[in-house]
């Protein structure tokens, strides 16, 4: 793509980047832009940087804008980093920006106001009336049931019964347990859906917000007003805990009707609240505004903490909403709040936290005595460091103590950075599993980027269905047979290659199996199949999923979607040696070395089977020459291989290297710390593929 | 906005008792909610129907009570609200019920409807078609004076109160005034007894126990000056009724009769009994033979006494008495059975009620306190009750011999104190009788020995007295400061509020409540739900084990 626009604009890739950057040339060049084309760049920003010309036309119609043509004006914006591109089903034409150009227009055209002396210190939690209401709702899975199908989804009828005793509307009530079970803040266990306190009290994110606010920009386009606010917030993809991000309203020209759409969409997003006319991340809350009655009433106010509020919600009956979220306390509800994992103290801490009096003392006492009628454990799992006592307490804090010496810690990550701003070392690990833990430090978070003098300067989401294609499997493959994803402009010939307009040039491809399958007339019925497959092991994946530690599980989904083979070592198993291979490690790269271990021709799944099937069908029209002959070419070159050997035979993993002896092969397989090969016949060897 | 009211979605309205807007937001509130739930802190009212009406019949607007509650609410009020308001109170007025063209005397009555769906409805009402005529140049609706309270039953229960400014019957007059030199009524109890007189003279007053409700009806006796039928919950209740009547007003002995089965004599106030009033016989015009005599006589007054306890099957008969003026007295309108929509259908919309908690501060009654007092249940009875029925674990958790312990305990603390002991198993009782060295009364003590064990109590020649299921009702006794429950009665709240109400007299030092409950069982089931109760009226509950008693 970069090349593309190089070549059209008759500058080097370099050059071309370096000027996308340079907030002061895209501002000039901003100044004398045709008006229409100015707008058509800001909805590309609100879209995350793509839209199609009907989505931008709609856009530029509800703002009254004249009527452009739109495709003049699209080659005029090509400085900006602008593409004319197309997609959709229908190959759909529209425009997109580079990934390099989007922030710096984004941070021009859609500045965030920084919050002067008017601007609240931040946005009260009882401004975010849709949080509320989903943790209110998620507390209640506690202790009354709400079945899932087999596939994962709500029961309808058990949805229905779920929502029709509780005080909301059955409509709104059920568009938050989507969104929550959506956000993957409640999980279906055992055929019934909990509430996953830990997700649900996070943060914004942990609600879904990232996640949801992506997926309504995919989904819903320019034209949706909402947008405007999904991007301006979008803007600063935050550390949460450290800025507070307020988008001024009217600043920005709404007002009337458009400024109550936007309103109105706030008030419904999860960890959105709307205070005097600003909008942004709603506070968690802690004040103690409510109410606990003798009568076991419990009035949750406004700016009570988001982990009170959930606490009290999975412990007691919601009775109302408005203002207070008022719930009753009961035995079974206690005893539900138990099972999921609350203890007495914490409940009690939750109430007293809340309210502005003093606990009744027959409250306390009754609650303590339903949670010991309730007769349940809670079993949860935490570090302990082990060492000189009056250095750890001054790392962990005197209330970490246990024993005498012997400290809890929440995470590794959190011990290491207390211990060592103490400059105490930590010992090496003992078994596998912990060493498995040091060897994968947690992530980064997002971060926000330091402010500009000038003002805020934030990054565009990451968007998804722009990259170049890299995937095998499934749906990009189809977009790429079906020619979406393809460049375009006034050419009039279509490329003899790929049937793409190539008016700006070649599409920039990657040395993958994309390419392969770009070349071939791949039957449309493979194509099923591979769809077909991707679904079903999509839904193998979610069971796998969960087995993950939540950073492990972006791993997965990263792999799944960018290098899907990573993951065919443990896909073609069968479940028994799957879960087998989940046993022994808790990090993916850890199972993926244990599944390619155990992979052995008796052990494939049928879904392996047809996987294989499917991507040896595939491949085979590609085939120049023998295989043998290219493998070795390939195996000289140095290059990471994947085999796939005939039917019967399991997917071998990456391959790090080859030897040919006497007909055979031996394959040495990337991860292995010591050379740990395999014999396979040479003509054993159906295809291969480049990672 | 920052006024002391939370209004809900669901038209509850939470109200900060501590914040410095609540007295004006109380007086604002009660004229079209009721009073739910009256805890320390936050006392909870409900914008019902019931009350919507209330205030429709008093004259309030829709806009007065959507102005009223934007006045006090902290936040904004929930969209929907004020069109439900509109609504409902739209309703009233759809229906009215007045004289035909009589008068007062006619024998028909004219129902106008504004609402053609609500008179089609009418019209095609099996029960009340037979009984509708249409008729008259305004095409108005009649139907007999004897069938005004079916009528406003059933339309009720359509949705749609009736507006009844047909008149009442006047009764035979009969002077009555209050000895001013004995006592003075309280300045709550004047304000209830106007309140009632100024609405119409028909509805219901809601006072706590020990408030002087009985000193209400004498005022209003005294203001209406005629004929009155007091119908109560039980003998004992009469008896009561009869000794204040005859102390504090000018009422003499033979002016006041009690309707019993043997002694049928009707005076000018006349005190009989619910039971007594609906037992089935003769062939009367309904067929009810105590209660068609006395609907013959021409009162102006009917006073139902503790009208949370009318009978489901007095709701018929209440019907027959609609042309009378109908005074409900009660400390609570919450009925187990869901019925107290038609006390309002047929004695007439809450007039007045006060909480509890209010007249504890002015030192109208006496502060309480209450506790529970656990205690395990004897090894002996865990196989028995553990296979006992449904229907004896009650009893059996009530007669628990370990009760006898605690009670030791209790009346040892109170040495000094006047002591009631009331319970409900007559066996347990006996036992405790012992422990406490006190005379007991039940339902098979012979009257006259039963007054003299009170005379004896209010002396204090006794200071320690155990009574069945008798002492839960209008039993005189104010001298009481500690009142402990060996047992109750499947977590009844009228019981619990009735019993609370024998110590709630004003005396210094307030008044101490104990429950003795068995750990573990059914009693303790039932203990919460009236534990709630009390909570609910702002009594602070403290829960003590038996072996660990807390220091208070």
């Amino acid at each position: 793509m970069r090349a593309s626009l190089a070549k059209a604009l008759g500058v080097p890739v370099d050059a071309i980047l370096a000027e996308l950057k340079d907030a002061d040339a895209v501002a000039r060049r901003l100044e004398v832009a045709e008006p229409g084309g100015v707008l058509l760049l800001r909805a590309l920003v609100l879209s995350g940087g793509a839209a199609s010309l009907t989505e931008l036309a709609e856009y530029l119609n509800r703002f009254e804008a004249v009527e452009l043509d739109l495709e003049w004006v699209a080659s005029a914006l090509l400085p900006f980093g602008c593409l004319h591109v197309t997609f959709g089903h229908r190959g759909d034409p529209g425009l997109m920006l580079l990934d390099e150009a989007a922030p710096t227009l984004a941070a021009l055209l859609w500045p965030l106001v920084e919050p002067g002396d008017e601007a609240p210190v931040a946005l009260p939690a009882g401004s975010a009336p849709a949080r509320r209401l989903a943790l209110a709702l998620a507390g209640q899975l506690a202790h009354r049931p709400l079945r899932a199908t087999r596939a994962g989804l709500p029961n309808k009828t058990s949805l229905k019964q779920f929502v029709k005793e509780l005080p909301v509307a059955t409509e709104e009530a059920d568009q938050a347990l989507r969104k929550l079970i959506d956000a993957e803040a409640v999980e279906e266990v055992d055929g019934a859906y909990v509430p996953l306190r830990d997700e649900l009290v996070a943060g914004p994110a942990s609600l879904g917000l990232h996640h949801r606010l992506q997926e309504w920009l995919r989904e819903e386009g320019p034209q949706r007003l909402r947008t405007l606010v999904d991007a301006a917030l979008l803007q600063v993809s935050v550390d949460y805990a450290a800025r507070q991000c307020l988008f001024d309203l009217e600043s920005h020209g709404l007002e009337g009707t458009l400024l109550k759409d936007v309103e109105t969409y706030v008030r419904q997003m999860p960890g959105l609240g709307i205070h005097d006319g600003w909008a942004g991340l709603a506070t968690r809350g802690g004040e103690a505004d409510g109410f606990v009655t003798p009568a076991f009433d419990v009035m949750v106010g406004p700016g009570a903490s988001d982990d009170a509020l959930l606490v009290v919600a999975m412990a007691a009956r919601l009775v109302s909403v408005g203002p207070l979220y008022t719930f009753h306390l009961e035995p079974r509800t206690v005893a539900g709040a138990a099972r999921h994992g609350v203890g007495a103290d914490e409940l009690l801490g939750a109430l007293a936290s809340l309210t502005r009096h003093p606990l009744p003392d027959n409250v306390a006492g009754m609650v303590r005595e339903w949670f010991h009628a309730a007769k349940v454990a809670r079993v949860r799992r935490e570090w302990l460091v082990e060492g000189d006592d009056a250095r750890l307490a001054a790392a962990l804090g005197e209330g970490a103590r246990l024993v005498p010496g012997v400290f809890r810690a929440l995470s590794l990550d959190e011990a290491q950075r207390a211990l060592e701003s103490e400059g105490v070392a930590i010992a090496h690990p003992t078994s596998r599993e912990a060493l498995d833990d040091r060897a994968d430090p947690l992530p980064a978070g997002p971060t926000f980027e330091p402010k500009d003098p000038a003002g805020w300067v934030g990054r565009l989401m990451a968007r998804t269905f722009t990259e170049p294609p890299r995937a095998v499997l499934g749906e990009r493959l189809a977009k790429a047979r079906r020619g979406e994803l393809r460049w375009t402009s006034d050419a009039e010939e279509p490329c003899p290659k790929c049937g793409g307009y190539h008016g700006l040039g070649d599409p920039e491809g990657a040395a993958g199996p994309d390419d392969l399958y770009a070349d071939s007339p791949l039957d449309p019925a493979l194509i099923d199949e591979l769809e077909r497959l991707r679904q079903e092991i999509r839904g193998e994946l979610t069971g796998f999923r969960k087995r993950l530690v939540p950073r492990e599980r972006a791993h997965l989904d990263e792999l799944f979607e960018e290098r899907p083979l990573h993951l065919l070592p443990l896909l073609t198993l069968k479940a028994k040696w799957r879960r087998r291979a989940l046993k022994k490690a808790t990090t993916l790269d850890a199972m993926l070395d244990e599944a390619t271990r155990l992979a052995l021709p008796t052990r494939i799944s049928e879904i392996g089977a047809r996987l294989m099937d499917a991507l040896v069908a595939a491949r085979a029209d590609s085939l120049q020459a023998p295989v043998a002959e290219r493998f070795e070419a390939l195996a000289k070159s140095g290059k990471a291989v994947a085999l796939v050997l005939r039917s019967g035979s399991p997917l071998v993993g990456v391959v790090e290297g080859v030897k040919r002896t006497k007909g055979e092969v031996r394959v040495l397989f990337l991860a292995d710390e010591e050379p740990r090969g395999r014999v396979v016949p040479l003509e054993a060897i159906e295809g291969f593929y480049l990672e | 906005m920052n006024g002391p009211a939370f209004v809900q979605g669901d038209r509850t309205v939470l109200l900060e008792v501590d914040h410095p807007a609540y007295e004006d937001a109380r007086r604002r509130l009660v004229r079209f909610a009721e009073l739910e739930k009256a805890p320390e802190h936050l006392h909870t009212y409900r914008v019902s129907d019931l009350a919507l009406w209330n205030a429709a019949a008093a004259g309030m607007t829709a806009e007065r009570v959507v102005d009223d509650l934007r006045a006090i609410s902290r936040f904004e009020l929930p969209p929907a609200l004020e069109a439900e308001v509109r609504e409902r109170m739209g309703r009233y007025g759809v229906c009215v019920l007045w004289d035909g063209p009589g008068g007062v005397g006619d024998p028909m009555l004219r129902l106008e409807v504004t609402a053609d769906f609500v008179r089609q409805r009418l019209l095609a009402d099996s029960k009340l078609a037979p009984l509708l005529e249409v008729g008259g140049p305004d095409g108005d609706l009649r139907l007999p004076v004897a069938s005004r309270g079916l009528l406003k039953q059933r339309l009720f229960a359509m949705g749609y109160p009736v507006a009844d400014v047909a008149g009442l019957v006047d009764g035979e007059p009969w002077p009555i005034a209050l000895r001013s030199e004995v006592f003075e009524p309280h300045g709550y109890q004047r304000e209830a007894a106007t309140a009632f007189l100024d609405s119409g003279a028909h509805g219901v007053l809601v006072l706590p126990c020990g408030a002087g409700k009985t000193v209400i009806a004498m005022v209003t006796m005294a203001a209406l000056g005629t004929h009155t039928l007091v119908l109560v919950s039980g003998k004992a209740a009469a008896a009561q009724w009869k000794r204040e009547l005859v102390a504090k007003t000018s009422l003499r002995e033979e002016d006041v009769a009690i309707y019993a089965g043997r002694d049928r004599r009707i005076a000018p106030v006349t005190l009989a009994t619910y039971h007594t009033v609906a037992r089935k016989g003769g062939k009367g015009r309904t067929g009810h033979t105590h209660f068609d005599a006395l609907a013959e006589h021409p009162w102006g007054l009917v006073i139902y006494d503790e009208v949370h306890l009318l009978p489901a099957r007095m709701f018929q008969l209440t019907a027959q008495l609609q042309a009378r003026r109908r005074l409900g007295l009660t400390a609570t309108l919450v009925r187990e059975d869901g019925r107290a929509g038609e006390v309002f259908a047929l004695i007439g919309p809450k007039r007045f009620d006060m909480p509890w908690r209010d007249l504890e501060e002015t030192g109208h009654i006496a502060t309480a306190t209450c506790f529970e007092v656990r205690v395990p249940l004897a090894p002996e009875l865990r196989l028995p009750y553990a296979e006992a029925t449904a229907h004896e674990q009650p009893r059996i958790a009530g007669e628990n011999p370990e009760k006898l312990g605690a009670l030791r305990r209790l009346v040892q603390r109170h040495e000094g104190d006047r002591v009631l002991i009331l319970g409900t198993y007559l066996d347990g009782l006996s036992a405790a009788a012992q422990i406490a060295d006190a005379p007991l009364v039940t339902g098979q003590t012979p009257p006259a020995e039963r007054e003299k064990r009170y005379a004896d109590f209010r002396s204090g020649a006794t200071r320690s007295l155990v009574l069945s299921r008798v002492g839960n009702f209008a039993i005189d006794l104010p001298e009481a400061n500690v009142l402990i429950q060996v047992s109750g009665s499947m977590g009844s709240r009228q019981e619990e509020a009735q019993r609370l109400g024998r110590v709630l007299r004003p005396k210094p030092g307030g008044a101490t409540f104990y429950s003795l409950v068995t750990r573990d069982t059914v009693e303790q089931e039932h203990a919460l739900r009236r534990q709630r109760f009390l909570a609910e009226q702002g009594y602070r509950y403290y829960v003590e084990d038996a072996d660990e008693p807390l220091l208070h």
